[in-house]
């Protein structure tokens, strides 16, 4: 009997302590990121730069490639396909620059508003209405019909919502598991109508013959709205960039630069190698489609020209789905070098 | 107050005591990680529980997810049953049967998930993942029950020529209730976990399993805390439900 209240009395006492330490750290509360300006003179020892297989990260292959030969400020790169395992890096102080969907990008700034800043949009749209054994040869033909988009966290559902609202049509839009499923189901004809991004725009193509590509979504974006197709970006560890921010601009204008390249219709051939040699598209034939459809879509856009396209691109999806970008709008703190006067 | 209430009462206050000790201690942790994409405070996470309770479609998912595992649960009991009694009473069919059952049972979880949705890919994943967890257990536990039946007392019955009526409520029951229920109530807990996994690769419509995918991609740190709380106690209700229906059973046979 005494040993049962002695154990009684151990736990409420530890509850109580437990308890009372919580409210306590309540009170100062203040999580700070771990080395803002403690330290002015940091040792810089290289970058880890995180990138996406798919289009976000194709912009890179050009520098990717220029390391081979040369590397003085020790860029290390990363291939990820899977966006979380990307973005838990990026948490964990692992990676120090990572190119993301912008939507995936503010979603992280509105959940933890000291962890990055967006430093340069990287992709236009690449968005592509697909058919197999359908004729749609407008938006409206979309009417009533079923469209099938992937995947959950991605900008297509509100974009084509949007499109769909301006053009006032009404269709019902599906979420498929993942892209790879949604291929197969367009493929195998148990999908007719789908919403796929480059590059599993060309990997469907080339599976069925039947498959065709109806709309681009980006035209269609365009003709309802002065914003752009935001949908690729570049950020930067606010952490990493307190401490190194020249390096982080010097790396920006080699990004540029790479950029220009890639998007470059001279270059595909050698483009087209360079991205299958980083690892950020698995066959060369597939990447040179890719790039081809792609062209116009991979840009360098930073400061104010990013901030604005961003803004009017994140209203859009706040209006039409807020939960695809954390709920609400970025705080100014989000642009890197923007509003600079 | 009589003693027996007074022992469950103080059984009661334990636990309680012990959950808000694992509580207080994983508010500390996330107070101190300060990463709430990783770690979010539990007022935060009761905060989302509340959320979603009053949100429109919470009981209906609940619900269909429930239907979908319970009637992978009594589908898979029902073959485990018939399959069990055969390899009990048949031995080519033990021969034969057994290796599959071992397969099915030691197949991890994910790796059955895969395998099925690349066959039926559609909403009756969970229902074929929970029958598949259900029937290996139930099956085997079912041939154990029969090997238990007490020697004697069928001798016994063989002397005194019990009626089959007789033979099932004296010979059998007893062994049932103490190998096979407890079989079924592990099974039960199997089948719910691996459905709501199921749910989750499958990406079933209007399932606990789509709300968990979803919130892991929206990064709603909170809300997927708050389904897997959820899901967690539901498992509780689930095993206490089941426990007091075999006690019920069990004590049916006291004669």
């Amino acid at each position: 009997m005494k040993t049962t209240k002695k154990i009684l009395a151990i736990l409420l006492l530890a509850s109580l302590v437990l308890m009372s330490l919580a409210l306590f750290s309540c009170k100062n509360d203040t999580p700070t990121p771990d080395d803002v300006g403690d330290d002015p003179k940091k040792e810089y020892t290289g970058m880890t730069i995180g990138v996406l297989s798919g289009p976000t990260g194709m912009g890179m292959a050009q520098l990717i490639s220029g390391t081979a030969s040369s590397n003085p400020d020790n860029y290390k790169f990363t291939v990820y396909s899977d966006p979380s395992l990307a973005t838990a890096d990026l948490s964990a102080g692992k990676t120090d620059l990572l190119c993301l969907p912008t939507n995936t990008a503010a979603t992280l700034y509105n959940r933890d508003e000291s962890l990055l800043k967006v430093a340069a949009v990287n992709t236009l749209g690449s968005l592509y209405l697909l058919t197999n054994g359908m004729t749609i040869n407008s938006i409206n033909d979309l009417e009533g019909l079923t469209v099938y988009t992937s995947v959950a966290g991605s900008t297509t559902k509100p974009i084509l919502s949007y499109i769909l609202e301006k053009n006032s049509v009404n269709a019902t839009i599906e979420i498929a598991k993942d892209h790879d499923t949604l291929v197969a189901d367009l493929v195998s004809g148990a999908v007719t109508v789908a919403v796929l991004p480059e590059p599993k725009v060309t990997v469907a193509l080339t599976q069925n013959s039947d498959c065709k590509v109806a709309l681009n979504l980006s035209a269609e974006w365009d003709r309802i709205s002065d914003s752009s197709l935001t949908m690729g970006c570049i950020v930067v560890r606010s952490a990493y960039l307190a401490d190194f921010s020249d390096k982080v601009d010097a790396f920006l204008e080699k990004y540029r630069a790479s950029i220009e390249y890639i998007a470059n219709r001279e270059n595909t051939d050698a483009a087209a190698q360079m991205i299958v040699d980083a690892g950020i598209l698995p066959k060369l034939p597939v990447a040179k489609k890719a790039l081809t459809n792609l062209y116009g879509s991979i840009v360098y856009l930073d400061g104010d020209s990013m901030k604005n396209a961003l803004v009017s691109f994140y209203t859009v999806l706040y209006n039409s789905m807020p939960q695809s970008i954390g709920s609400k709008l970025p705080a100014d703190g989000f642009y890197y070098n923007a509003d600079k006067k | 107050m009589p003693t027996k209430s007074k022992a469950v009462l103080k059984k009661v206050l334990f636990s309680v005591l012990a959950v808000v000790f694992w509580l207080c201690v994983w508010e500390v942790a996330a107070i101190i990680l300060a990463r709430p994409l990783i770690l979010p405070r539990v007022p935060d996470v009761l905060r989302e529980l509340g959320r979603m309770f009053s949100e429109g479609g919470f009981a209906l998912t609940v619900t269909l997810s429930l239907s979908r595992v319970l009637l992978g649960f009594l589908l898979g009991t029902l073959a485990g049953a018939l399959i069990g009694t055969l390899t009990a009473f048949l031995p080519p069919f033990d021969i034969l049967l057994s290796p599959i059952i071992s397969v099915i049972r030691a197949t991890p979880v994910a790796s059955v998930i895969m395998v099925i949705w690349a066959l039926i890919s559609s909403s009756a994943v969970p229902t074929a993942i929970a029958l598949l967890m259900v029937m290996p257990v139930v099956a085997q536990s079912t041939a154990a029950s029969f090997r238990a039946i007490d020697r004697s007392l069928t001798e016994v019955a063989e002397v005194f020529d019990f009626s089959l009526g007789k033979k099932i409520r004296l010979l059998w029951y007893p062994a049932f209730t103490e190998v096979l229920l407890p079989g079924i109530i592990t099974a039960a807990g199997l089948a719910w976990k691996a459905g709501i996994a199921a749910e989750i690769i499958s990406y079933t419509k209007n399932s606990i399993g789509r709300e968990i995918h979803d919130s892991k991609a929206y990064f709603e740190t909170e809300r997927l805390f708050a389904w897997t709380l959820t899901v967690i106690i539901l498992s509780l209700i689930i095993e206490k439900i089941l426990k007091f229906l075999l006690k019920k059973c069990a004590g049916g046979t006291k004669k």
